[in-house]
């Protein structure tokens, strides 16, 4: 069952901004920072962490909207990079994507039959008949009525449109499925209905999820394996019950102590202190170091990389909780 | 299954009812829109049916009877100084100006638009490009580049089409780039190119379509500039060559015979003016209705105060009536705030009652379009009107009815006794002042004392809400701090007067979760020194248990439960709140199974006679649907909207 699908190996994605307006001074921002990650087939990987920290920009590269400027993406073995045109069909027919905001990623000016059709058309080889066949098939599956089909998105509320944006991912058969946000700009009801039919689809599509959000506890509700993300670099990687259960990095610690939690009145805990640093000015050592309750010298000057424990998971830091 | 059903019975009314209005109908509502369309449908018309009409030849000419004044038998409108029936001119040149105007107008916007939509969706250095040049165009003057165009093709109606058309371009270009830069941007776009489509199908297929209202606005605003240009250049000698009849050529003959016969010169111009009024009033009319932003409405500007049902505007005498609770610094008293747009209602509020006692904190919880933050908005008059109307109730401010309480009355409490958090205070700030101006701004509007001091007292808020180098950032624009030192900033204004009330409206939602247990935790403090009260609203029963005393849930406009925080979360009596604090993920349970609410709240325009949750619960049964469900009281402090619990079976 362990088959690898993904793999990222040491991806860096550098933004380059001219400040002065003849470009003579550059700011470099490291959005994402020597990641690496291996995803395996079914499985429904988490990637969590607070704006900024880089997890929708690895999600653009995952699905090709964005290029790494270092390292490579391997999709069932092979390299992102290298895809021609020609395969790219292949490719994206493979691996799909869906947004957060359901509204702004649906054409206004196309009705929900055409929104679906797109990918059809683009992506597989089938007939008119076969389909029209499949819109109908595809709105059972995410469980809205086909008479929706001639509608116009503007006509949906959040959920339903959330919905149309998941058929339309799933309309090409894919194997694997990036889901950037899913359910944060839902309302709590709704959002449990979407992630009721993620989970659904998933089992009945065989599908592997690559889940990124803030919210903590809609991903350890859904990942199996969960990687936790600050300023661009994966912090602590591990299986979702370990690493929620015993953290082993500080910034997981506080991040998860953070969450209120209904019926629980927290009086002392841990906190952050400050905002994290600017990414264009970004410490040598550890990136967590300034705001760190337990950061000493060392982890000013070196940066830590995930050790490979026995102990799962795997945290980048040199103190370990 | 039913999941299916109710979101489908839902959806159709919606799109039945808020979309009420076609654009056809709101164009037919603007009468000079009306008066446009009739004037362009005319001479349109007229033209068109040139040929067919008994018109003598424009062209023929009559010495014997030249400049004849109008009125003259045989001739209507008199002819001109070659004997040339006005009349017949007069149609066939407008004939000639419309369809040049028009012409020349088709070809400028498929060529503009075609640069700014390309440009627009590819960026960077095509775009640089495609503009650059487009603005070497226009940094010719207008008229001059035009005659210079036809000074090299040589005079012609055909040579002063082209020359108008390339001359318009640039108008085009730049308003379909600008919306086509921000619609490439756009998920739908990504959406495409994950569709594995083309470039030249998402230009076509996804992008034109979006940027076509900008095109038709273009269009229609052009047409009768291009129109004048065209007669322009014709009254100059350089576009239609005699004998051939256009308004412009016409103009330039007439105008040698002013003293002789005015007449001459006069028809011509008036056509000119007639025609030009009705398609700007025609273009001016389409933009209302293609533009998006007339469209929401945003150009209209609310009242300085909510309106309020006549019935309840207050007379002076009557401020005092209302007796005050002394143990609630605010009362309010089966609140109803609604939404009158086109014909529908919308009940936002309908019928909220509760009471916030001196030190406490308040909850209200519910999800968009529960009606919590109009309840909030409502209590200081700040829901927009139109389309917005208190309807009924009371709202008891230290024994002070403020339902129909005067403007200046409101303005002398906001900011000041009462104040307010917003959500996202990127917003509410200003953009164009720093934001320890801003601060200030908040103490002298209230407060009486010297520049000196209200530094002072600003710096010390800022230090007050842990803002780092408070003196520094004080001298920061909002867009230069981070969300939570902006929603920090927002809290330091709210409690820049020493208020009673603080009404904090989803203050951190928008903010990342260690941001949020700082704010809340700086909240939390801050009322607790001041002793302040807090109406706090929010969609997360998490956040409730960290701050509030007291809590109320809402579901379409109707308090459903209320009573002690920690008893509504560990036992919530109504169905609604039970589900709502199910259906989400909780931390520390990964294993939870997860209960979604099957579907959807109704719309507050559309009503049930009944229950409102009716429809999505488990427990419903047919009498829930044909009565009005009354809040009935548990206990002291514990009050629940549900047959279940007023019939006392719960």
């Amino acid at each position: 069952m362990n088959r690898e699908i993904l793999s990222l190996n040491n991806v860096n994605r550098a933004f380059v901004t001219r400040k002065s307006l003849f470009g003579k001074t550059k700011l470099v921002i490291n959005a994402v920072n020597q990641v690496d990650l291996i995803v395996n087939k079914g499985q429904t990987v988490g990637i969590v962490g607070e704006s900024g920290c880089g997890k929708s920009t690895l999600a653009r590269m995952i699905v090709l909207l964005d290029q790494p400027t270092e390292g490579s993406i391997l999709f069932q073995g092979k390299e992102l990079s290298s895809i021609e045109k020609k395969e790219m069909k292949q490719f994206r027919s493979k691996v799909q994507f869906v947004f957060q905001d359901p509204l702004s990623s649906l054409n206004p000016r196309k009705t929900i039959r055409q929104i679906l059709e797109t990918p059809l058309r683009h992506l597989t080889d089938m007939t008119k008949q076969e389909r029209a066949d499949r819109v109908d098939e595809l709105m059972t599956l995410v469980n809205l009525r086909p008479e929706f089909l001639e509608r116009y998105p503007h006509q949906f509320s959040g959920g339903q449109s959330q919905r149309i944006g998941i058929a339309r991912s799933i309309a090409a058969n894919p194997e694997m499925i990036v889901l950037d946000e899913p359910v944060s700009a839902l309302d709590v009801s709704v959002q449990a209905q979407v992630l009721n039919l993620l989970r659904e689809l998933k089992e009945r599509l065989n599908l592997t999820y690559i889940f990124i959000s803030h919210d903590l506890a809609v991903v350890e509700n859904v990942c199996d394996v969960v990687a936790v993300m600050y300023l661009g670099r994966i912090v602590e990687y591990g299986p979702r019950k370990k690493l929620f259960a015993n953290p082993r990095h500080p910034y997981t610690h506080i991040l998860l102590s953070s969450v209120p939690v209904p019926g629980k009145q927290e009086e002392d805990r841990p906190g952050l202190k400050g905002e994290p640093p600017s990414p264009s000015a970004m410490p040598p050592g550890c990136p967590f170091e300034p705001r760190c309750p337990h950061g000493v010298d060392r982890c000013k000057k070196e940066k830590p990389i995930l050790d490979n424990v026995d102990a799962d998971p795997r945290a980048a830091c040199f103190f370990p909780l | 299954m039913s999941e299916q059903l109710t979101i489908e019975t839902h959806s159709k009314k919606k799109a039945g009812k808020t979309y009420g209005l076609s654009s056809w109908q709101r164009l037919r509502r603007n009468h000079l829109t009306v008066v446009g369309l009739g004037i362009v449908s005319l001479f349109c018309l007229i033209s068109l049916l040139a040929p067919l009409l008994p018109l003598p030849d424009p062209d023929a000419t009559n010495l014997a009877q030249r400049l004849l004044p109008p009125l003259s038998p045989g001739h209507f409108l008199g002819t001109d100084q070659l004997g040339r029936d006005m009349l017949s001119r007069l149609i066939w040149g407008t004939r000639v100006s419309l369809s040049v105007g028009i012409i020349a107008t088709l070809i400028a916007s498929v060529v503009g638009s075609l640069f700014g939509i390309i440009a627009g969706y590819y960026g960077g250095r095509l775009d640089n490009l495609l503009m650059r040049s487009i603005d070497m165009l226009m940094a010719f003057p207008y008229m001059l580049l035009a005659l210079a165009i036809v000074a090299a093709l040589g005079p012609g109606l055909m040579n002063a089409l082209f020359a108008i058309a390339i001359v318009n371009i640039p108008f085009f270009a730049r308003n379909v780039r600008g919306v086509a830069v921000s619609q490439a941007r756009s998920d739908y776009i990504e959406a495409a190119r994950l569709n594995g489509q083309s470039d030249s199908n998402i230009l076509f297929t996804e992008l034109l379509p979006n940027v076509m209202p900008v095109i038709i606005i273009t269009i229609s605003t052009t047409v009768g500039w291009m129109i004048l240009e065209t007669a322009g250049l014709s009254f100059l000698g350089l576009g239609a060559q005699p004998p051939q009849a256009d308004l412009g050529s016409m103009l330039g003959e007439g105008r040698k015979m002013i003293i002789t016969a005015p007449h001459e010169a006069t028809l011509p111009g008036l056509v000119i003016l007639i025609l030009v009024i009705g398609i700007n009033l025609l273009g001016d009319g389409l933009r209302d209705v293609l533009d998006p932003r007339l469209k929401s409405g945003t150009l209209v500007r609310p009242k300085a105060r909510t309106a309020v049902d006549p019935a309840l505007e207050a007379k002076p005498e009557e401020k005092q009536i209302t007796a005050g609770n002394k143990e609630s610094v605010l009362r309010v008293n089966e609140l109803r705030t609604y939404f009158n747009m086109g014909n529908e209602i919308y009940k936002a509020v309908n019928n909220v009652s509760f009471n916030l006692i001196p030190g406490e904190s308040l909850g209200i919880v519910g999800e968009s379009g529960s009606g919590k933050s109009v309840t909030a908005l409502s209590l200081m008059g700040l829901v927009a009107t139109p389309p917005g109307i208190i309807k009924s109730g009371s709202i008891c401010y230290n024994g002070k009815n403020l339902v129909g309480a005067s403007l200046e009355t409101l303005q002398k409490l906001r900011g000041n006794r009462i104040t307010y958090v917003f959500q996202d205070p990127l917003t509410t700030l200003n953009p164009l002042l720093t934001v320890g101006d801003q601060i200030a701004e908040t103490l002298k509007r209230h407060q009486t004392c010297s520049g000196r001091k209200i530094k002072d007292r600003m710096i010390e808020l800022l230090k007050q809400v842990q803002i780092p180098n408070a003196e520094d950032r004080a001298k920061a624009y909002p867009h230069e701090l981070s969300g939570g030192m902006r929603q920090r900033v927002g809290i330091a204004m709210a409690l820049a007067n020493d208020p009673e009330i603080i009404i904090a409206d989803e203050p951190t939602t928008a903010l990342d979760v260690t941001i949020q247990a700082q704010v809340l935790g700086l909240i939390n403090n801050l009322r607790k020194e001041r002793g302040l009260s807090l109406l706090f609203i929010t969609h997360d029963f998490g956040v409730v248990s960290e701050v509030c005393d007291r809590v109320m849930v809402m579901y379409a406009g109707k308090v459903v439960e209320a009573g002690t925080a920690q008893a509504v979360i560990n036992s919530p009596l109504h169905p609604y709140t039970r589900r709502l604090i199910d259906c989400v993920p909780r931390l520390g349970k990964p294993d939870k199974v997860i209960h979604a609410i099957k579907g959807l709240a109704p719309a507050v325009n559309d009503l049930p006679e009944g229950c409102a949750f009716a429809d999505r619960c488990d427990y419903a049964r047919a009498e829930c649907q044909q009565q009005q469900i009354t809040i009935t009281e548990t206990e002291p402090g514990r009050s629940v909207r549900c047959i279940r619990v007023s019939k006392g079976e719960i």
